[in-house]
């Protein structure tokens, strides 16, 4: 387990099958080392705010980028990427729609949002590694956060 | 009855009586004051009036004078009396000196005569006669002070003191000094019985409508001869008194003859005045009887007059009476006219009343409630009348008149077949019962009314009865022809009535059907549209949900084949290619599916279109994805396109990579052609190959969805395409058509309209 303050990519995935394709293809890249998974919206907003199971976390540690599913149980994608932007220590954070959803409206409301990314998950595995492998070393290695 | 003028002038007189009484009281006190002789004795040598005496008459006459002018106020009549009492108190005390011998000291206490010791007595006291009157007024004027309606008895007082100070006045006049010097006291002074007499007249004047004076006031026969006799009863005998007197004293006769004079001349004197007062009265008499008899005439003359005028009113009263008769014979042959009119003008209100609610209500209950209003008013007889309408099997009471409570309750709803009204229904026809005594027709309820003539009419609707009319009397023969006719007059409008009501039932009816339709189609609509979301909230659960598990497979597959590739032979990498390639066909249908599911739900946002251009974009990505071919794309000049960009382009899309993929046969021959004209209100553009074509046969099937004319071996595809092709040229207002002839090609073709008016 990744020390919680150290986490670089927050993956928010509640079906386990993407989850692991999804780890898999980063750690095709060398880059699954600091990944951490929370497995719906309420388990997302307690590490991202550090509450519930999550207290010990200090909200100041961001993560490089979070990787948001939109069909999440408990609370909707769209809800906790509102949250995240809304509150301004955490608004500055990268986050990455990764989605099965083409619909246009998901993409225009998460964009309204201040989304950073929406990505469409292929069905083919081949494009869907290289979706995943692409938008792990842009945002962990390309991209520059600010301090 | 007072005579008013004698009131008045007593009045005057007494007013003037009790001034001279204060203006001789002044005088003399004046008089001792400057000690003028003169103004004490007025003839020099008589005795003088008294300081007190002078004084007294001044308390008395301005109590008197008080009276006369402040009557009926209290607080001049209580100062009145307070100076009477003064006086009472004067004149008694006075009194009581004498009569005691003693000296109260009240005869110098105002004044002292400083030739006092050359009278005898007591110097400075008045006469003993006047102190007696004075009380005797006092007492007059006390009583007129506080006992209103005792005026009578202060007359005696004032008689008494008058007539007591004439005798005084007679001494003077007759030389008799002992009539005005009372023994050895002061005399009473001439001017003191002057003020006494004018006090006491006054006095006796004072209330002239009441009192004893009274008598001479009022507007009678006695009150007419006391003022004509009274003063010749006092003047007279005075007169002749001094007369006689005068004669014996002169010597001319002795003192028996002086009285038998007197006594005579008095006879004679009050025979005269008597005779005289006789006279008059018998004139006045006669003069009432005279003015009596002349009444009497005139009520004879009147009473002849008025049997006259009787006779004459009598007579014109005849002439009026034949003139009435006459006239009434005229009216009589009127009437009959009038009578016929006035038929006419009845038929009128009810048709009127009926027709008038018809037109101004649709409500058949209003209007029924209006007839029988109308024939109740304007037919004769009516008692009771009741409409009835059946009502599948009853006879429903729509609308009555008169009915009591209980008998309401028992015609209310009459069933089938009971009683007069459903015989009329049964018959059809009117039925008259001018005497109901032994009638058998007529119900219970009927017969609680009392009828004793009654009609029972049909009113027809398309033939049949549909109504009843009930009208009951309760007089024999109530009704004769004209009022019956009357009453089929009023059953045409009621028919007429109905049949509106029933044209606007069925036209509420419609409404009603019409307004449960809307609602239907609105509840209908309401489904759809939660179908619709239903629908939606599907779709995007299989774009969600379906392409993870697909995604699982690609992914799982292809895990195996990377981490156990070498266990597995030839065959198994086949099988897992398999799966593979129908894992990425599911996802295509999906996507497929999904794109023309949405087409149903998004608006079309149409813009100007350079199709030419786009067609080429179109055409390069395809290329661009398929290295390996090499194909011929032509051009023409196309009218732009006014359209929703992304579905225009996706029509581009599925019908250019359609054309690519079924020119695969040519290998490098394939040649694709795109052409477009302007036809009136709409573009037509069309997309020709040389591939492999389709049998015309299955034209209908091309644009169905899951619609394919080859096996998924020839070409991969989904069904969808065309369909989705179709889907959006259709919603653009345009038509798609193909033609194509097997192994030579095919045209698909597509129209769109213009913009016109800047709209699509």
């Amino acid at each position: 387990m990744t020390d919680i303050n150290q986490v670089e990519i927050l993956l928010v995935e509640d079906n386990p099958n993407d989850e692991e394709l999804t780890l898999r293809a980063l750690r095709k890249n060398n880059i699954a080392n600091n990944v951490h998974v929370v497995r719906d919206g309420a388990e997302a907003l307690d590490f991202i705010f550090a509450s519930g199971i999550y207290a010990s976390r200090r909200v100041e540690s961001r993560p490089k980028v979070i990787l948001l599913d939109l069909k999440l149980p408990k609370v909707d994608g769209l809800e906790v990427l509102k949250r995240i932007k809304a509150d301004e220590r955490t608004s500055m954070t990268p986050v990455v729609v990764l989605t099965s959803s083409k619909e246009e409206r998901d993409i225009v409301e998460s964009y309204k949002l201040g989304v950073s990314s929406y990505i469409v998950k292929p069905v083919d595995f081949d494009k869907f590694i290289l979706a995943v492998s692409q938008l792990g070393l842009y945002w962990l290695l390309l991209n520059q956060p600010p301090s | 009855m007072t005579a008013p003028r004698v009131v008045a002038m007593l009045n005057v007189c007494s007013k003037t009586a009790s001034i001279v009484v204060v203006a001789i009281g002044i005088i003399v006190l004046a008089g001792w004051v400057t000690d003028t002789a003169t103004l004490k004795s007025v003839v020099p040598g008589y005795p003088s009036m008294k300081f007190n005496t002078a004084l007294g008459f001044l308390l008395g006459g301005l109590s008197l004078f008080l009276l006369l002018i402040t009557q009926g106020n209290r607080t001049a009549e209580v100062f009145a009396g307070i100076l009477a009492f003064l006086l009472l108190v004067l004149g008694s005390m006075t009194l009581l000196q004498y009569v005691t011998g003693y000296d109260f000291g009240i005869d110098n206490l105002f004044f002292t005569d400083p030739k006092a010791e050359l009278s005898v007595g007591y110097p400075g006291r008045m006469a003993p006669l006047s102190a007696v009157n004075f009380a005797i007024l006092a007492i007059g004027l006390l009583i007129v002070v506080i006992k209103p309606g005792a005026e009578p008895y202060a007359g005696v007082f004032a008689m008494v003191a008058g007539f007591t100070s004439l005798l005084s006045i007679l001494g003077y006049a007759y030389g008799v000094e002992v009539l005005y010097k009372f023994y050895a006291y002061s005399s009473v002074a001439l001017h003191t019985a002057v003020a006494a007499i004018l006090l006491s007249l006054g006095l006796l004047f004072v209330r002239p409508g009441k009192g004893l004076m009274s008598v001479v006031t009022m507007d009678t026969m006695g009150g007419m001869l006391a003022r004509r006799v009274l003063p010749w009863a006092i003047v007279l005998p005075y007169l002749f008194g001094f007369l006689c007197l005068m004669g014996q004293q002169r010597g001319y006769y002795v003192v028996g003859i002086a009285i038998s004079l007197f006594a005579v001349s008095t006879m004679v004197l009050f025979t005269v005045i008597i005779w005289l007062s006789a006279r008059w009265l018998n004139n006045s008499d006669v003069e009432r009887n005279m003015a009596e008899e002349e009444v009497h005439l005139l009520n004879e003359n009147l009473e002849r007059r008025v049997t006259d005028r009787t006779a004459e009113l009598q007579k014109a009263i005849n002439e009026l009476g034949r003139e009435i008769g006459e006239r009434r014979k005229a009216e009589e042959a009127l009437s009959d006219t009038l009578e016929e009119l006035s038929r006419k003008n009845r038929t009128e209100a009810i048709i009127n009343a009926i027709t008038g609610s018809v037109h101004g209500s649709v409500d058949l209950r209003e209007v029924l409630s209006n007839a029988v209003k109308s024939i109740k008013e304007n037919m004769h007889g009516v008692d009771y009348i009741g409409i009835f309408m059946v009502e599948g099997g009853s006879a429903v009471l729509t609308a009555y008149s008169g009915y009591p409570e209980n008998v309401y309750e028992k015609l209310k709803i009459i069933p089938s077949p009971r009683g007069l009204t459903w015989k009329t229904i049964a018959e059809g026809k009117t039925t008259y019962c001018p005497d109901a005594e032994n009638d058998t027709a007529i119900g219970p309820a009927g017969k609680e009314l009392g009828t004793k003539s009654y009609i029972s009419m049909p009113i027809r609707y398309e033939g049949q009865v549909v109504g009843v009319v009930n009208i009951n009397s309760l007089t024999k023969n109530a009704f004769d022809k004209e009022e019956l006719g009357l009453l089929e007059t009023a059953a045409v409008q009621i028919e007429a009535a109905v049949h509106n009501a029933n044209i606007v039932e069925t036209l509420r009816e419609t409404e009603k059907e019409n307004r449960s339709l809307n609602k239907e189609l609105e509840q209908r609509l309401e489904e759809l549209t939660s179908v619709n979301k239903e629908l939606e909230a599907f779709s995007y659960s299989v774009s969600h949900d379906l392409r993870a598990p697909l995604r699982a497979i690609d992914g799982f597959s292809r895990i195996l084949l990377e981490d156990y590739s070498e266990v597995l032979d030839e065959e198994g990498l086949r099988l897992f290619s398999v799966i593979r390639s129908n894992t990425l066909n599911m996802g295509q249908l999906i996507d497929d599916l999904l794109a023309f599911s949405r087409l149903g739900r998004q608006d079309v946002l149409p813009v100007e279109v350079n199709i030419g251009e786009m067609a080429r974009h179109v055409f390069q990505e395809i290329q661009t994805d398929k290295p390996d071919r090499m194909l011929k794309f032509t051009l023409n000049h196309l009218p732009s396109a006014y359209g929703d960009r992304a579905m225009i382009r996706q029509v581009m899309v599925n019908l250019i990579s359609n054309a690519v993929k079924f020119t695969r046969n040519k290998g490098n021959e394939g040649a694709i052609e795109m052409t477009g004209h302007s036809n009136g209100r709409e573009n037509v553009y069309c997309i020709r190959d040389n591939g492999i074509g389709f049998d015309m046969t299955y034209v209908d099937k091309l644009f169905g969805v899951f619609q394919r004319l080859h096996s998924q071996n020839e070409f991969e595809g989904t069904g969808v395409g065309l369909a989705l092709v179709k889907r959006i040229v259709v919603r653009h207002g345009g038509r798609v058509w193909a033609d194509g002839k097997v192994g030579e090609g095919a045209a698909f073709y597509f129209s769109l309209p213009k913009n016109e008016g800047g709209s699509a």
